[in-house]
C-alpha cells in the first residue's frame, strides 16, 4: 500500500512530508524573529491572522538553508499544532510504500527522520512532520 | 431534533441551575424552611430542580432525571408545609446536588451511555430522598372534575403543579395554546377568577378541535408547570348518558408529544419569571472569531490611514477618519460582549468556601462583593482555580478553630471576603480573612533555611512574605490537610495570574488577618502597550508595567558593582537592553530611550533604540518554541503585517 508525500525541496535537498498532515502551503513572507530559538527556527508568520512557527526544513536537517526569493511555507498540523517549514520549492506528490524508505547511513540517526527513498534519479528524505513539531514546539 | 445539538445548551442550563441549587442550600442551612427567607430558599431550590428535572427528561438523561425528581418530590412536600427541613435533610440534599452534578456532567458527556460511575449512588441518594414520602402517598387526592357546561368538542381538565407562581397567568398560557389548537368553547373558573387569588391551579376548558388528544395533551403541557392534562371525550352519543364520560387519556406533564416542542417547552418554563428575554447564549467561539475578524479589521485600518495621510486627499482623509472611528466602536462592541460579570464564577465559591469549613471544622461567615465587575470571560475562567486555591487557604491556614478565635477575642465564626473592584483598566479581586496573618516568624526561618534571605535577617517584609511562600514545594503547614498545605497552591497562583498579565499582592496583620489581591487586565484579547524599536525589530511592552519613559542621557547612566544602573530623582534603578534580551549586538546608549518598568516594588529601566509610540494592541498566542526566550508569550500583528512579539516585563524583573 502507497502513502501520498508531498515533495519539496530545500537547500537543494528533497524531502518528502505525509500529505495527510499538510494543510496548506503559503508564499514566504518576512518572518518575525524568536530570540533564543534554535537557528533553524526562522520565526513567526502572520497566516491571515493567526502566527504560524516557521522551521527552515534544510536548515533543520544541516543541509544549508533555503535561499529562494520565491519560498514557500508548507503548513503541517498534528496534534491541533501548526508548524510552517520553508522550503524553496514544491515539487508534486508522489506514492511511497513504507518499505521504499530505508534508514541507512548513520546519516539519519534523528528521529525526525524516517528514512531515504528514490524520487527519480535522486534521493529524498522523507521526514516525520509530527516529531519534528514535538521537537520545535515546548 | 437531534438532542447532540442541544447537549452544550443543557449543560450550561444546568450548570447555572446547579449553583442556585448550591446556594439555595446554603442560604437553608441557616434559617428553617418554614419561615419567609426559608421560604424564599425551598422555592427557588423547587424551580431550579424541577428545571433540570425537565430538561433531562427531555434530553432523556435517566440518572440526572431520576435524581432530580425524588429531590423534587421530597421538596414539593416541604413547600406543602408537609415536612420542614432538618440538617439531616439539608445535607441529603447537599449529596443529592453533587450526586446531580456528576449525572449532569456524565450524563451530557459525548458518550452519555458509555459510563456512570456514580449510578449506584444515584439509586441509593434516589432511595434515600424516598424513604421520606411513603406519608405523602395517601395524600394524593384524586382530582375533583370541574363541571363544564355541555357543547361541541372534548373536555379538557388541567392541573398546575403545585405552587405554580402566578397560576392564573399560567393557565392562562394553557388557554391560549389550546385557542391556537381550535375553538375554546368554554373555561372553567372563567378568566377573572383565575387571576384572583383562590385559584388553585385547577381548571377546565371545552375545546373543539380537529386533532387527536395526544396532540392537545403535549401541546397544553407545554404551556410549563403543568402537572396533568387529562381529555374526556364527553359529548352526548346514541344510548350513552353524558354521565358515561370517561377518561381518554391521562398522561403526566411531559407527554408523549414532539420532541422539539417538549424541549422547547422545558427549556422555556422560565418564561413567565423573566418577562422579556433580553439575553441570548453564544457560543464562545463565535465571539471568538468576531474579535479575530475585529482585530484583523484594526490592522486594515492603521495601513489605510497610512496610505490615506501619503495621499493628502482631505476627501479620503475624512473617510478614512469616519472608518476608522467605525472600526474602533466595533472592537469595543464585540469586545464588550466578551465581558461576563464576575458571580458567573464567584456565585460556585459559596459551596467550595462551606464544605471546607465543614471539613476542617471551622465556622466562616463567607461575603460577596462586587458581583457585577465584569471580566472579559476568558479570564474570568483561568483566575477560577488560582481564587479557589486562596479560598481555601484562607479557610484552611488564615481561620482559625472557633476556640481559638474566642480565646483571642475574636467572633468564633471568622470573616471571608471575596472582593471584586474595578480601577481604571484593571480589575482587582481581593480575598481577604480576619484570621490568624501568616506566620512570619516560620516563614522567615524557612526562608532561612533555603537560603533565601541572609541569616541575621530579623523580619520579613508582606512582598517578601509572598516570595518566599510563592517558591514552589514551600509549605508551612504542619500537616498536609486535604485542602492545602502542600505547598503548590500560591507558586501555582502567582505563576496563573502571572501570564494573564496580572499581579498578586499580599498584606498580612498578625492575628488580624491576610488579604490577597490579585490586579488583573479586565480583557486579555485588547491592551495599550508602547512599541520600541531596536535594530530593525519592533517590540511591544504593556502599559501595565510601563510608569513612564524617557530619552537616555549619557550621564545618568553608572555602573555600580559590576552593573549599569540609571539615577532617576536620586533613586537607583538597574538597567535590562532589550538588545541584549533579544540577543542583538549591544550599541552606544546615547540617543537611546529608556522605558521604566515596575513591578509591585521591583523596577527597572529597559533600554531600547527607539520608541514608535503608544497603541492599543490585539494580543495573539502562538505555540511556544522550545529554547526561545521565556518572556515572549505573545505577539501584535503591525499595519505592514508582520508580527511584533510582546515583552512580558513581569517575567524579566
Amino acid at each position: 500500500m502507497t502513502r501520498p508525500y508531498l515533495i519539496v525541496e530545500g537547500g537543494g535537498t528533497l524531502f518528502a512530508l505525509a500529505q495527510e498532515v499538510v494543510r496548506e502551503i503559503v508564499p514566504a513572507r518576512s518572518f518575525t524573529r524568536l530570540p533564543g530559538a534554535p537557528p533553524a527556527v526562522r520565526g513567526l508568520l502572520n497566516v491571515r491572522g493567526t502566527l504560524l512557527t516557521v522551521l527552515d526544513l534544510s536548515q533543520r536537517f544541516g543541509r544549508g538553508s533555503a535561499t529562494a526569493t520565491d519560498a514557500s511555507v508548507v503548513i503541517g498540523v498534528t496534534n491541533g499544532r501548526s508548524l510552517g517549514l520553508l522550503v524553496d520549492d514544491v515539487h508534486e506528490v508522489h506514492g511511497f510504500a513504507d518499505g521504499d524508505f530505508v534508514s541507512t547511513s548513520t546519516d539519519v540517526a534523528d528521529s525526525a527522520v524516517m528514512g531515504l527513498g528514490h524520487f527519480g534519479d535522486r534521493i529524498v528524505l522523507a521526514v516525520d512532520l509530527q516529531e519534528l513539531a514535538r521537537q520545535t514546539l515546548a | 431534533m437531534d438532542p447532540a445539538r442541544y447537549r452544550e445548551l443543557f449543560l450550561t442550563e444546568a450548570r447555572d441551575h446547579l449553583i442556585v441549587i448550591n446556594q439555595a442550600l446554603i442560604a437553608l442551612e441557616h434559617v428553617p424552611s418554614n419561615g419567609g427567607a426559608g421560604r424564599e430558599s425551598v422555592d427557588e431550590l423547587f424551580r431550579a430542580v424541577h428545571t433540570v428535572k425537565g430538561m433531562s427528561g427531555v434530553m432523556g438523561y435517566d440518572a440526572v432525571g431520576a435524581l432530580s425528581h425524588a429531590m423534587e418530590t421530597l421538596l414539593a412536600r416541604v413547600r406543602a408545609g408537609e415536612e420542614a427541613l432538618d440538617g439531616e435533610q439539608v445535607s441529603l440534599l447537599f449529596d443529592a446536588a453533587d450526586a446531580l452534578e456528576h449525572a449532569v456532567e456524565a450524563s451530557a458527556s459525548a458518550h452519555p451511555q458509555s459510563a456512570n460511575p456514580s449510578a449506584l449512588d444515584v439509586a441509593s441518594l434516589v432511595d434515600r430522598l424516598q424513604g421520606r414520602r411513603e406519608v405523602a402517598r395517601d395524600r394524593e387526592r384524586a382530582s375533583p372534575m370541574l363541571l363544564l357546561p355541555p357543547g361541541e368538542g372534548v373536555a379538557v381538565h388541567v392541573h398546575l403543579e403545585p405552587g405554580t407562581l402566578l397560576p392564573g397567568a399560567r393557565a392562562q398560557l394553557v388557554v391560549a395554546r389550546a385557542r391556537s389548537l381550535g375553538t375554546v368553547v368554554a373555561v372553567v373558573p372563567d378568566e377573572a377568577a383565575m387571576l384572583g387569588d383562590g385559584f388553585d391551579g385547577t381548571f377546565a376548558l371545552r375545546l373543539a378541535a380537529a386533532c387527536d388528544e395526544a396532540r392537545i395533551i403535549s401541546a397544553l403541557s407545554a404551556a410549563g408547570y403543568v402537572r396533568e392534562v387529562r381529555v374526556v371525550d364527553d359529548a352526548p352519543r346514541e344510548g350513552q348518558a353524558s354521565e358515561n364520560a370517561r377518561p381518554r387519556g391521562e398522561v403526566a406533564a411531559v407527554g408523549d408529544g414532539d420532541a422539539g416542542e417538549r424541549f422547547e417547552a422545558a427549556w422555556g418554563s422560565d418564561a413567565l419569571k423573566a418577562p422579556l428575554q433580553r439575553y441570548v447564549r453564544i457560543d464562545l467561539r463565535r465571539l471568538d472569531h468576531l474579535m479575530t475578524l475585529a482585530g484583523e479589521l484594526m490592522i486594515v485600518r492603521g495601513r489605510l490611514a497610512q496610505r490615506a495621510a501619503r495621499h493628502g486627499d482631505p476627501v479620503l482623509e475624512d473617510a478614512v477618519g469616519e472608518a476608522s472611528r467605525l472600526i474602533s466602536e466595533l472592537q469595543e462592541g464585540v469586545l464588550g460582549g466578551r465581558m461576563v460579570p464576575v458571580w458567573q464564577v464567584f456565585d460556585r465559591f459559596p459551596r467550595v468556601v462551606r464544605d471546607a469549613a465543614r471539613s476542617l471544622g471551622k465556622e466562616v461567615e463567607f461575603v460577596v462583593e462586587g458581583r457585577e465587575i465584569e471580566l472579559d470571560r476568558a479570564l474570568l475562567e483561568q483566575v477560577a482555580d488560582p481564587l479557589v486555591h486562596l479560598l481555601r487557604n484562607a479557610v484552611d491556614h488564615g481561620i482559625e478553630s472557633p476556640e481559638v478565635r474566642v480565646a483571642a477575642g475574636k467572633r468564633p465564626a471568622g470573616r471571608l471576603t471575596l472582593s471584586a473592584t474595578r480601577e481604571r483598566s484593571a480589575v482587582v479581586i481581593r480575598v481577604q480573612d480576619d484570621g490568624r496573618g501568616v506566620n512570619r516568624a516560620k516563614v522567615l526561618a524557612k526562608a532561612r533555611a533555603l537560603g533565601m534571605v541572609d541569616a541575621e535577617r530579623e523580619r520579613l517584609e508582606d512582598d517578601e512574605l509572598l516570595r518566599v511562600i510563592s517558591r514552589a514545594g514551600f509549605s508551612t503547614a504542619d500537616r498536609v490537610t486535604e485542602l492545602s498545605g502542600r505547598g503548590v497552591g500560591i507558586d501555582a497562583v502567582l505563576s496563573r495570574v502571572r501570564a494573564l498579565g496580572g499581579l498578586v499582592d499580599l498584606r498580612s496583620t498578625d492575628g488580624a488577618g491576610t488579604s490577597f489581591s490579585l490586579r488583573l487586565p479586565v480583557t486579555l484579547a485588547v491592551i495599550p502597550a508602547l512599541l520600541a524599536r531596536v535594530g530593525d525589530e519592533s517590540y511591544a511592552v504593556p502599559l501595565t508595567h510601563v510608569t513612564e519613559s524617557l530619552q537616555l542621557a549619557r550621564g545618568c547612566v553608572r555602573t555600580v558593582r559590576g552593573r549599569e544602573v540609571i539615577v532617576i530623582r536620586e533613586e537607583v534603578l538597574p538597567l535590562l537592553h532589550l538588545r541584549d534580551i533579544v540577543g542583538l549586538p549591544a550599541r552606544d546608549v546615547a540617543s537611546s530611550h529608556v522605558v521604566m518598568l515596575s513591578l509591585a516594588d521591583r523596577r527597572a529601566g529597559l533600554v531600547v533604540d527607539q520608541l514608535l509610540g503608544q497603541e492599543e494592541i490585539v494580543v495573539k498566542p502562538f505555540d511556544a518554541v522550545r529554547g526561545a526566550a521565556s518572556c515572549f508569550n505573545g505577539a501584535t500583528i503591525m499595519s505592514d503585517g508582520s508580527a511584533a512579539l510582546i515583552l512580558e516585563a513581569s517575567s524579566l524583573l
